[in-house]
């Protein structure tokens, strides 16, 4: 049985987390839980692509706390975070689970997605407010509870890295593959699988390991080296584990380095709609750019002795970039509608740096000013040219906004 | 262990009832193991004290006695009953029939023994203590009773253990509820008063588990004539304008019921429509709530997770006008009858605290006093962690529970979530299950890593409705001092302290020990 340890650590703790990532999912997923619970567990699985709702299409909450079982399993749980109404029907899930916790009922949260994906949201969140398994990379050892004859088992067993998924495909092949064939067909699995489980990973998380990876080259870290949030997801999706003897962090450690860095190119090049992280930080660093023109703008029209010096100091670069994207051949700044429109974010910095040398602007000394601007423009420069944003810069970003906002917020009071 | 048994043994229940020693016998004889067993007892300390046969099938009940070290360890302060079943093939049915019959005698229903000739009885038994609310241990049938005697107490251990019961992430009320009594009485004392209460605090601090406590409290102490009413609001609809017909709804129906089981009047509510607007709900209740049969009673209804309806744009849209009507009605309903009173619960202030909600005046405006749900005390952490602990035959040394609360900084579900992890990783054998505060500095760091992102949630939930709040909070963590931060700052510096996320320490302001765990307080070095 694939799912053994996980029925049995789901029904000791009683509410668990299961990040049913591509390298452990062997599909149809219920039935495979069904079928590892123990005899006497009655199971009941809610598939949440198709969740009971309302006529009003709201979550049908008294149909959910009505199942009947000793295990309910909750599959497919990340595609209410795609859902038009997911979010509400998180929040509505919580009654019924709280009711079957109540009653006795273990419940089992599978999702495709990690911990990670799912948002902060006011109240118990019962996808991630509670214990989380991480599987092991350990199919060979469900592969040998399968009672299967040793000639099927070893081929799967030597190639599978660990991975459920690549096992179950692997079990299936045709037993008439040639020797070459079969290499072929293990390598194009484990591709597909490995590249499957970054996307469902995120944006971010598959940024940091294509920087990590395949251009520094690094397979092993220290556990303050990572963000939290990246090292759990890894682990938790089955491309990472512990060291326990250094206590260091291992990334596909069961997987050639060749059809690792083959996997992350596949991944990245998968990606050709803008992913909610990318639109994320370009719409924030639209609203850090623009608040940043407005706080330089400000403090230039509120210091009589700035106003003519500092726009003349960029005049250069202000009329050539408005004749560059106009066409309009402008030879005075003064013409110049809106002239901040036309300065580089480096030179903000700088001049935002250099206001705040005497006295913090917008609440942030000089020092803070480049820290951001060596934070920000880096990122800026990334997300113009389409790459993905990195784990913690958006956070950062908003971060920043929101102490601009305040101290703006301040100065108006 | 030999040390051990022969500490049980120097206390052991000694059974000299003659009438009680007669049935004994008598199980022995229908059950010759049962003679076995007694030998694998009398190595503990401990003995049978009532047996008798079963029904006509020839099952047997008995009930046996623990040595009161043993009673203490596993947290019992009764027998545990132990059936005798001559089933070759045991089924769940037959032990649930046998749970059902009733004895005249005092016995747990978390913990049974049982002994049955059944070769597959081991493999069935550890599945029921999975699925099942309650452990069984299987007595045992083999070896010498020294060596059964030790086998019975780690299994025991096994068994109890099995359902960590420090993992629990549903609200809790009576026995599994600890500590807050301060806060618990000021509620109470406020709602007899007629004052309106707002419970605030942030996730996963324990506000719908209190909020159930009080209706609990509420109720016990004049069950007859007080009803609590409690609604959680998260199931609403998603559509804004079906989400006050629907709470209307919900109220009216609940109400009924509840008023009809206190024998108050119920007339009005019964000829509401299934969905009543707010002011015919509001006459019905205010029909009920006068009538002479209603005037020895208290009624309170309690509105759990606010946000749900009064999201973080109360103040800046007029999305939901009938917010602000339905509010208002039960303002009124407060103020017109000194038995009516009710329970808001949630994260946000904003129902209190906003002077309009939804483009309409705010009926809550500065009207209800808000409490806080923050940390527990040291003393009901401690007190929590070892009566929890108690059921599964764990003990902790004071220096444990020391580093638990200097981590957690007795933050209900942190401190939880890190006894569980101590917890589970302890030996089965009844003598090794004390936690020492090396247990605890072990477990720690992995205990962090798998913890870091709830805790970072926690934080990050503050954004839609402590969004300056948490401005501050970071910029504290950025290097300004809080200290510095609350010239300017002086109202968010008051929430943060109120919501647990600062404390005030020999004058200085810092953040409390489980903020400290959040990654946002360790910077990420991928910038």
């Amino acid at each position: 049985m694939w799912y053994t340890e996980l029925i049995e650590v789901s029904l000791t703790r009683r509410h668990v987390f299961w990040h049913s990532g591509a390298m452990h999912r062997v599909d149809p997923i219920s039935s495979m839980i069904e079928r590892s619970a123990p005899e006497d567990c009655a199971v009941t699985v809610i598939d949440c692509r198709r969740p009971p709702l309302t006529r009003e299409h709201d979550l049908d909450v008294q149909a959910i706390a009505e199942r009947r079982a000793n295990l309910l399993v909750l599959t497919n749980v990340d595609q209410l975070l795609r859902a038009r109404r997911g979010h509400a029907w998180l929040r509505q899930l919580r009654a019924p689970v709280m009711r079957h916790l109540d009653e006795g009922v273990t419940v089992l949260v599978a999702s495709n997605a990690p911990r990670r994906c799912f948002p902060a949201i006011d109240g118990s969140s019962v996808a991630t407010d509670c214990y989380q398994y991480i599987m092991r990379s350990d199919a060979h050892d469900a592969l040998k509870s399968m009672f299967l004859d040793s000639e099927r088992l070893d081929w799967p067993m030597k190639e599978c890295a660990g991975s459920r998924a690549v096992a179950a495909a692997l079990l299936g092949a045709d037993p008439g593959l040639s020797r070459r064939e079969r290499a072929d067909f293990v390598a194009k699995e484990l591709r597909r699988t490995v590249s499957a489980a970054l996307l469902e990973c995120g944006a971010e998380v598959l940024a940091w390991v294509e920087d990590e990876f395949l251009l520094r080259r690094h397979h092993s870290f220290r556990f303050d080296e990572i963000p939290a949030d990246v090292q759990e997801t890894m682990r938790s999706a089955g491309l990472a584990d512990v060291d326990a003897a250094t206590d260091t962090l291992r990334i596909f450690p069961n997987i050639h380095k060749a059809a690792a860095a083959d996997a992350i190119v596949l991944a990245n090049s998968a990606i050709s709609e803008a992913p909610d992280e990318w639109e994320t930080a370009a719409r924030l660093l639209f609203e850090f750019e623009r608040l940043l023109r407005r706080i330089i703008d400000y403090h230039v029209q509120s210091h009589q002795h700035l106003r003519k010096s500092t726009i003349q100091s960029y005049e250069d670069k202000i009329l050539s970039n408005y004749r560059y994207d106009t066409g309009v051949n402008e030879k005075d700044v003064d013409q110049v509608p809106l002239p901040w429109n036309w300065v580089d974010l480096s030179d903000l910095f700088s001049l935002a740096e250099q206001f705040a040398m005497d006295q913090r602007l917008a609440g942030l000394t000089a020092r803070a000013w480049q820290r951001a601007h060596e934070d920000i423009l880096p990122f800026r420069n990334r997300i113009q040219h389409m790459r993905l944003p990195r784990p913690g810069e958006i956070e950062r970003l908003r971060i920043l906004i929101r102490e601009l906002r305040l101290s703006l917020s301040n100065d108006v009071n | 262990m030999t040390e051990f048994l022969e500490r049980l043994q120097a206390d052991p229940v000694v059974m000299r009832d003659p009438q009680t020693l007669l049935f004994i016998r008598q199980l022995q004889s229908a059950h010759p193991i049962a003679a076995f067993h007694r030998k694998v007892l009398k190595h503990i300390g401990s003995d049978f004290t009532f047996a008798q046969a079963d029904g006509g099938d020839g099952c047997w009940a008995s009930v046996i006695e623990l040595n009161s070290e043993l009673q203490r360890l596993f947290g019992l302060n009764r027998g545990i009953l132990a059936y005798y079943a001559p089933d070759n093939d045991l089924q769940l049915k037959t032990f649930e029939r046998l749970r059902a019959r009733r004895l005249g005698r005092p016995y747990h229903e978390h913990l049974y023994f049982l002994s049955t000739p059944d070769v597959y009885a081991e493999h069935k038994v550890s599945g029921w203590t999975l699925t099942e609310p309650y452990s069984v241990v299987l007595l045992p049938g083999r070896g010498s009773p020294e060596a059964a005697a030790r086998h019975l107490l780690t299994e025991m251990s096994r068994q109890v253990s099995r359902r960590n019961p420090y993992d629990r992430t549903n609200p809790v009320t009576g026995s599994e509820f600890y500590g807050r009594h301060r806060l618990l009485t000021d509620l109470v004392n406020d709602l007899r008063q007629g004052h309106v209460c707002g419970v605030f605090g942030l996730r996963k601090t324990g506000k719908t588990s209190l909020v159930r406590e009080l209706g609990r409290q509420f109720v016990k102490d004049d069950a007859s004539n007080r009803v609590f009413i409690f609604l959680d609001l998260e199931v609403l609809p998603s559509d804004p304008d079906r989400q006050i017909p629907q709470l209307v709804s919900d109220i009216a129906r609940q109400a009924h019921t509840s008023f009809k089981r206190a024998g108050m009047r119920t007339h009005e509510l019964s000829r509401l429509p299934t969905y009543p607007t707010v002011g015919e709900l509001r006459q019905a209740l205010q029909a009920c709530l006068t009538h002479a049969a209603s005037h020895d009673k208290t009624i309170v209804i309690a509105l759990d997770e606010i946000e749900s309806l009064v999201g973080p744009d109360a103040t800046s849209t007029t999305e939901k006008p009938a917010v602000a009507e339905f509010l208002g009605a039960l303002r009124s309903l407060v103020q017109e009858n000194a038995n009516f009173n009710v329970v808001i619960s949630g994260i946000a202030l904003a129902p209190f605290t906003n002077a309009t909600l939804y483009g309409r005046e705010n009926p809550l405006f500065a009207w209800a006093r808000p409490f806080f749900v923050t940390a527990l005390t040291r003393t009901d952490t401690d007190e929590m962690i070892r009566s929890i602990g108690a059921r599964m035959a764990v003990q902790w040394q004071g220096a444990a529970l020391k580093l638990l609360f200097d981590v957690t900084g007795g933050h209900v579900f942190l401190a939880r979530l890190l006894a569980a992890a101590v917890s589970s990783e302890l030996s089965f054998r009844i003598e090794e299950r004390t936690v020492t505060e090396a247990d605890v500095s072990a477990r720690l760091r992995s205990w962090r890593r798998s913890t870091v992102g709830i805790i970072d949630s926690m934080l990050d939930a503050l954004a839609r409705f402590y969004e300056e709040e948490l401005t501050i909070f970071d910029l504290g963590i950025a290097g300004t001092p809080f200290d510095d931060l609350e010239r300017e700052y002086p109202n968010q510096i008051n929430n943060l302290l109120a919501l647990g996320l600062l404390e005030e320490k020999a004058g200085n302001l810092q953040l409390t020990p489980w903020t400290r765990l959040s990654s946002r307080s360790t910077p990420l070095t991928s910038h």
